[in-house]
């Protein structure tokens, strides 16, 4: 769906302060179209700060984050993210009230996306479909996860900000969750933050390294896995 | 099943007691009796839940506890009494609003370029400060001399009556040259108003939807103007039924925008500072109760007449021949029952139909429940949510005066009405659990079950099974019983019935919906306000270590030293014996004139001072937010002057052990209560609480003791601390015990136990993981502040030489809340210097602008809330004043 060529999305040494913690002290990422990029790092580095900060939620305040070539830093989120930007965040953040189908129906920025697309989003994640009328509250951590997936596939998005998708799922759901990432991937551009070294290495076309607050390094994931001396600095024992 | 059992334990053990209760008290009552109460109560909920609903609904998405709810119900009630009964009031002020949105719009959207023009930070401010100033300017030229006193003497008319007067109303080449000069005070503040930063893909309103607001806005104000005597005619001779749902619609309307008003200018610029906003909206209920009283006056109105549909003076069979007479009463069982209440009733019923219908029915109604659960997560996926926060503000805030107006004809129309409503309506919240819709209306229900069988209760006794007597209670117990059932709500479920949020203390990170520019201070932490407070006071402590005391000592030597200064320079040299000595003539000249005045100032300002610190060790030591504190201190007052007046005449010294034993016991039994809920639901608990208090104290069961609403005057206080006899001697009393609290304090928060508080307050659940047991280093703070506010009050008790129930009210508690923000949250200092200013300001306020000082007082204490958000010692602790910033950010947030 994304025209193929150019970065979709080019974050430009952006600094983000929580209260009075400096959090982001100048990350860089560049995602290019149709791409998977993993952004890695040990506990704390920033990498949900930066895709915070990416949508607007945490705005950075100084740097630039540019969407198709147009600054979109210090907007309010909510236009951020009606530019086209889904965002899957850690802990998944389903609304527990809402039945599922309204979880879904409530990402819609145009009336009738849901029906538009709910093939799309219930043929990558069959189980959803059984439990539309059941509080997102009552489900199971691996089906929040897909729902939270499902939720930002609602809208028609040119980029997925996924946080962690594979945080305290079972071995048997990550090979679904992979499956699904690497399915919607050929829709969507992804910008993906991801602990689970291996995942990462499944998914990734591309990877960029933060470490306390600084993205360091950045390339082509297949050089990555062979390059074990980075690995080791950077993530410990991969 | 087991689970169900399990989980909901409490909530089954409250509603078997209820069932078996209800069931006791009914089977000795005929039908028609039990009805007509249940009616009565359905009554007064249908009321509690108009007010109650908003309240949670506005809770439970913004985390913003409006105090300020109670205003609009008032507000509502004033414009639709105008409505029906004072049309000519509307004509001549309604122009005013619509010709100023006319003026705001147009300049909001053609000077949306006049900030990008200015390109310096220091032009913007100027050009902020001038456009601001100039707009008020214009405002008050407009409305100078205006004879709204005039204006409302006419409200007397008579249902249906003729127009009699006309001179109320100014000549109409008068009023236009008003109203033409409110069109353009529009113009500043429409420009204060306009976007910020232009971006062309912007989507602004095109121009000729912005001139057809206006221009329709503009007409509407002038016509309305144009048409005053005819329409006022019209509105007379329409009939009373239609000029009623005129009043509700307008009332509901004027309650929506102020909403709105009150959202934008006050809440929306400090999200994520949840006791900014909270405090703001209590400077607004001081304040906006003064300006309804200064529009309308403060006498009580009676109830307004019904409309005629439930005038006529039959009492009909059924529903069908009410509607054929139009009869004010219903037959139910036998028992004559008002229909005007039973059309309450219905209000009540649709309002909870159509607004559930909303929340579970429509996309925006969606939005509101998900953004109740996780509104930062609703902006992510591409919704304006602060657009659904004003909808929902303006939604709660025409639903409170919605039952303004409906209430008018049932209860009459006071300026007082709103508070009672208010805190019913918060007791409802608590019951039910905040931010749940149902849990309002049950919560409701309930409050005004009980009100109406208490009530019965007082008036007809109950006649209890196995009992041969019958019981009475008393008013007093009726008033306190919804309390008491909170109180046992509290301690089964601390969330309430159906809270799930546990004591909606939430732990999660206040979303900054803004999300654009530096998160402020305060995000992510409801304390981050105090906390950078208390870091900044704790580096400029390590820096001056070596000096750190000298600046006590000196205000010290000054308060000892005082009388003396006093009796030279401004004492009454006449009022020296001849033959005295030096001492002898410096003593006589301290009690004397001036001198001895301003003594007795300083004695107010330490005691009150007192009190502020007590406070402060509460809300700026440990995190907690009390709105009953001054339970604590009027119950001191009454301990000292009951104890030492003439029912038990104990001397002096064994009467102030009492007091603190008292207060002792009261703090521990209140703090184990309290202390079960946190944040804003602890407040509304311990503001309940003190109620339970007050009511006690002004009941008439306790006259002997207590002297009931007029208090206790003139009870013996031992000669030799009399503070008209010997005003040195109070002054020295004062201050010793002045010193001896401030030393106290000061050692409980610099202790490792008041370390755990701090950190308690920082992070609870940090404290309470590092093996902590928070509750206990809590409810120390907690008896701490307690005795030491009570000793305040006996203190305040025998330098009045009277109490009165007034000592235990809300009021009390907001002083001290008032003076511990001004002064500086999280410091020891700061509530003394901010008692000391309260104490002044009400005394020169008060002098300067009588009666009316209170609107001035709540107008400056909402200035300094928001140019000074650190209080006086924190902004000089910061060292530079954070005037320009606090002035930058409330207009910046203001205008985007």
């Amino acid at each position: 769906m994304t025209e193929k060529g150019g970065n979709v999305l080019e974050v430009r040494n952006i600094q983000t302060d929580i209260g009075q913690f400096h959090i982001l002290d100048g990350v860089s990422v560049e995602v290019p179209a149709g791409s998977i990029t993993v952004l890695l790092g040990r506990n704390g580095a920033g990498k949900t700060t930066t895709l915070k900060s990416i949508i607007g939620l945490t705005p950075p305040h100084h740097g630039a984050v540019v969407l198709r070539g147009r600054e979109i830093q210090g907007e309010p989120a909510y236009r951020i993210a009606a530019r086209g930007i889904g965002y899957v965040p850690e802990h998944r953040a389903i609304f527990r009230d809402l039945s599922v189908e309204e979880n879904l129906r409530i990402a819609e920025r145009q009336p009738g996306d849901l029906n538009r697309r709910a093939e799309f989003i219930y043929g990558l994640f069959p189980d959803l479909k059984r439990l539309t009328k059941l509080p997102g509250g009552n489900l199971s951590g691996g089906q929040q996860q897909m729902l939270a997936v499902a939720r930002a596939l609602v809208a028609e998005n040119e980029l997925l900000l996924i946080d962690e998708p594979s945080e305290g799922l079972a071995p048997v759901i990550i090979e679904q969750m992979i499956e699904a990432i690497r399915q919607l991937s050929a829709h969507t551009t992804v910008l993906l933050v991801e602990q689970n070294f291996i995942m990462a290495s499944q998914l990734a076309d591309r990877y960029t390294i933060i470490e306390t607050g600084r993205s360091v390094k950045s390339g082509l994931m297949a050089d990555l896995v062979k390059d074990e001396a980075t690995i080791q600095r950077y993530l410990g024992a991969a | 099943m087991t689970s169900i059992w399990k989980n909901n334990r409490g909530l089954l053990i409250i509603v078997a007691v209820t069932v078996v209760v209800l069931a006791g008290v009914l089977q000795s009552m005929e039908p028609k009796v039990w009805m007509s109460i249940m009616l009565s109560g359905a009554t007064l909920a249908a009321l509690y839940f108009l007010v109650a609903s908003g309240l949670s609904l506005i809770f439970g998405l913004m985390d913003v506890l409006n105090f300020a709810h109670g205003v609009l119900f008032v507000l509502g009630a004033y414009v639709g009494l105008s409505t029906f009964m004072n049309p000519r009031l509307l004509f001549n002020t309604l122009p005013f609003f619509f010709v100023l949105i006319a003026g705001v719009s147009l300049a909001q959207h053609f000077g949306r370029n006049f900030w990008h023009r200015l390109h310096t930070p220091r032009g913007r401010q100027i050009a902020t400060v001038v456009l601001l100033l100039v707009g008020a300017g214009i405002i008050l030229l407009a409305m100078r001399d205006f004879p709204i006193r005039a204006l409302n003497a006419f409200s007397i008319t008579a249902v249906g009556g003729a127009v009699t007067t006309a001179n109320a109303q100014e000549p109409m080449a008068t009023m236009l040259q008003r109203v033409t000069l409110m069109l353009l005070a529009g113009l500043p503040i429409g420009l204060l108003l306009a976007p910020k930063e232009v971006k062309d893909e912007l989507p602004l309103r095109p121009v000729w939807q912005t001139l057809l607001i206006a221009a329709i806005a503009a007409a509407i104000g002038y016509a309305l103007l144009l048409v005053r005597d005819p329409g006022e005619t019209f509105l007379l001779a329409m009939s009373p039924d239609m000029r009623f749902l005129l009043a509700i619609i307008l009332g509901t309307l004027a309650g929506a925008l102020a909403g709105v008003a009150i959202e934008t200018a006050l809440i929306r610029p400090f999200y994520g500072n949840p006791v900014t906003q909270l405090v703001l909206t209590l400077g607004l209920s001081i304040a906006g109760i003064d300006l309804i009283e200064a529009v309308w006056g403060e006498e009580a109105n009676p109830p307004m007449p019904p409309p005629s549909l439930f005038a006529g003076g039959c009492r009909s069979e059924s529903f069908a021949s009410w509607f054929s007479e139009h009869c004010q009463s219903i037959d139910v069982f036998g028992r004559a029952f008002p229909t005007y209440r039973l059309f309450i009733i219905i209000i009540g019923i649709a309002v909870f139909i159509a607004v559930g219908l909303l929340l579970r029915r429509t996309r925006i109604g969606m939005i509101i429940r998900a953004g109740v659960q996780d509104s930062e997560m609703v902006q992510a996926l591409g919704i304006n949510v602060r657009r659904v926060f004003t909808f929902v503000f303006a939604l709660g805030s025409a639903l409170a005066a919605m039952g303004g107006v409906i209430a008018a004809p049932y209860l009459g129309v006071f300026p007082a009405m709103g508070g009672i409503f208010q805190l019913q309506a918060f007791i409802a919240v608590v019951i039910g659990g905040m931010g749940s819709y149902v849990g309002a209306a049950v919560g409701t229900i309930i409050l005004g079950m009980a009100r109406a069988f208490g009530d019965h209760f007082v008036a007809a006794g109950i006649d209890l099974p196995f009992i041969d007597t019958i019981i009475k209670g008393s008013p007093a117990i009726a008033r306190a019983s919804t309390v008491l059932i909170m109180a046992i709500v509290l301690l089964v479920k601390p969330a309430g019935i159906f809270g799930k949020k546990e004591g909606a203390g939430r732990e999660r990170p206040l979303p900054n919906p803004r999300g654009r520019g530096r998160p402020p201070p305060g995000r992510g932490n409801w304390w981050k306000c105090m906390e950078s407070t208390a870091t900044l006071s704790a580096k400029s402590m390590t820096r001056q270590r070596l000096g750190q005391w000298w600046p006590y000592l000196l205000v010290l030597a000054f308060l000892v030293l005082f009388p003396a200064i006093a009796a030279l320079t401004i004492g009454d040299a006449t009022a020296v014996e001849p033959g005295a000595s030096l001492v002898e003539q410096l003593a006589q000249r301290a009690e004397s004139g001036y001198a001895k005045f301003w003594q007795g100032m300083i004695i107010q300002m330490l005691i009150l001072g007192i009190f502020a610190m007590s406070y402060d060790l509460l809300l700026g030591y440990t995190g907690i937010l009390s709105f009953g504190h001054a339970m604590f201190f009027g119950t001191g007052g009454y301990a000292m002057a009951i104890l030492i007046g003439r029912n038990f005449n104990w001397p002096f010294g064994l009467a102030l052990i009492a007091v603190v034993v008292i207060a002792l016991i009261q703090s521990v039994v209140f703090g184990v209560l309290s202390l079960r809920v946190k944040g804003v639901y602890l407040a509304m608990v311990t503001l309940a609480f003190a109620e339970m208090f007050f009511i006690l104290a002004e009941a008439g069961d306790f006259r002997a003791y207590t002297g009931a609403d007029d208090g206790l005057h003139g009870f013996p206080v031992p000669g030799y601390l009399s503070a008209t006899d010997h005003r040195t001697r109070f002054y020295y009393l004062a201050l010793v015990f002045f010193i001896a609290v401030f030393l106290m304090t000061k050692r409980l928060v610099d202790s490792p136990t008041g370390r755990v508080m701090i950190a308690s307050r920082d992070n609870e659940n940090r404290a309470t993981m590092i093996g902590y047991n928070t509750f206990w280093f809590k409810l120390i703070a907690f008896v701490a502040a307690g005795v030491f506010a009570a000793l305040a009050g006996a203190l305040f008790a025998l330098y009045n030489v009277s109490v009165t129930p007034s000592l235990l009210s809300v009021g009390r508690t907001i002083d001290a809340l008032a003076m511990t923000i001004i002064g500086g949250v999280g410091t020891l200092v700061g509530p003394v210097i901010g008692a000391a200013i309260i104490q002044l300001l009400g005394y020169w306020l008060e002098r300067w602008f009588g009666a009316s000082w209170t609107l001035i007082y709540g107008i400056i204490f909402m200035l300094i809330v928001i140019f000074l958000p650190y209080g006086i010692v924190g902004t000089f602790r910061a060292r530079s004043l954070r005037l320009r910033e606090g002035w930058q950010r409330w207009r910046n947030q203001l205008r985007s």
